[in-house]
């Protein structure tokens, strides 16, 4: 692979890679399964690098394929090809927040509780919400009218809402 | 609470895990563990079209050098079945869902589409995988019987293998069907009513 293609990769890695992770933690069962379905992504992005063309931009592409591993990811699978995708190179390592941030830690918390309960096609309509993917790039990569989309995301708004406050 | 705090919440958990990356070793890594992942993916079917790619010359090899008329008719018939199932699996490997670029919904789709189709060749494999190989060696095997090359102890061996390895093959099938493909199949069935609601 080209030097230009490992440099585009590298640097949409860098702008988009808090965003992927969020989206693998809402999937995953626990911080070792967001590891490694983060890991399980990144090759599958590397892997389709080649393909990409610049009809859309590289980070609403890349959430199209972290969003389709994310559905086809399996725990148990991913122990079997663990032992062939380690990527040492990559760290991640727990925040310790100070009490200030204790208040903030909990409601997320709550919010990531709330999401996991929701269904996987729910997951990823509020994920790419969440991070402020605008409904026509949202519509485009799940799929859906951006209509459609205006109505799921009010849905689930409402469903998280609840959740919530029956949480708190 | 504010809907949109909902986003605030959210977008504070770039705090909570700081990720680093060893640019130059992500690379390499990439580049090595992608190759082993590719040879895993491509184990399963592999393993069958090996097993054909043996199976083939040697039940071609049969059809000149075994003495026995049954044997010679049970020979061509594996020969052609093994050829049909060689391409039967290329056909499945270029069907697989590999194409994560696509939209969600059409990715649905896809392995959707894809997994029906293994379930029909799973729910039917006693027609066109078992009965065809249990019965072709059976056919094979009566060469040497009706010849009287084989004592009956020979006989008993041989048949008891065979119908074995054909129950197996049935009950794994089986078991496959159920505990991989239909579980799939409907939580993707599932995610796609949702999307179309």
């Amino acid at each position: 692979m080209s030097k230009e293609l490992e440099k585009t990769f590298l640097n949409a890695l860098e702008q988009n890679q808090q965003k992927l992770l969020r989206i693998c933690s809402v999937y995953a069962k626990d911080a070792d399964d967001t590891k490694d379905l983060f890991q399980e992504v990144l090759v599958q992005i590397w892997r389709s690098m080649q393909t990409f063309e610049s009809k859309s931009s590289i980070g609403t592409w890349m959430f199209r394929i972290t969003l389709n591993v994310c559905l086809r990811f399996r725990s148990k699978e991913n122990k079997k090809q663990k032992q062939f995708i380690q990527m040492d190179s990559i760290t991640i390592a727990k925040f310790i927040p100070t009490k200030e941030d204790y208040g903030e830690q909990e409601k997320l918390a709550h919010l990531k509780s709330c999401i996991k309960k929701l269904n996987e096609a729910e997951k990823a309509v509020i994920t790419l919400y969440l991070e402020e993917v605008r409904y026509k790039e949202i519509s485009e990569i799940l799929g859906l009218s951006e209509n459609n989309v205006a109505v799921k995301v009010k849905r689930i708004k409402k469903k998280l809402l609840n959740c919530i406050i029956q949480i708190a | 609470m504010m809907e949109d705090e909902l986003i605030k919440i959210w977008q504070s958990s770039p705090m909570e895990e700081q990720i680093k990356f060893d640019k130059s070793r992500l690379m390499l890594e990439m580049q090595s563990s992608l190759s082993r992942f590719n040879k895993l993916v491509k184990h399963g079917i592999l393993i069958e079209q090996v097993a054909m790619i043996i199976a083939i010359p040697v039940f071609l090899f049969y059809i000149y050098f075994v003495p026995f008329v049954l044997s010679k008719i049970a020979s061509i018939l594996i020969v052609i079945w093994g050829i049909w199932y060689f391409i039967k699996l290329k056909e499945w490997k270029r069907k697989k869902p590999t194409n994560l670029t696509k939209n969600y919904l059409d990715y649905l789709y896809e392995s959707r589409n894809y997994l029906v189709m293994l379930k029909k060749w799973g729910d039917n494999a006693i027609y066109w995988y078992i009965l065809p190989t249990i019965l072709s060696v059976i056919l094979f095997l009566f060469g040497p019987i009706l010849a009287g090359k084989l004592n009956n102890k020979m006989i008993a061996i041989m048949f008891v293998v065979t119908i074995s390895t054909g129950v197996f093959t049935y009950i794994w099938g089986k078991w496959r069907v159920k505990t991989q493909y239909i579980p799939r199949l409907k939580k993707i069935e599932e995610l796609i009513k949702v999307m179309e609601e």
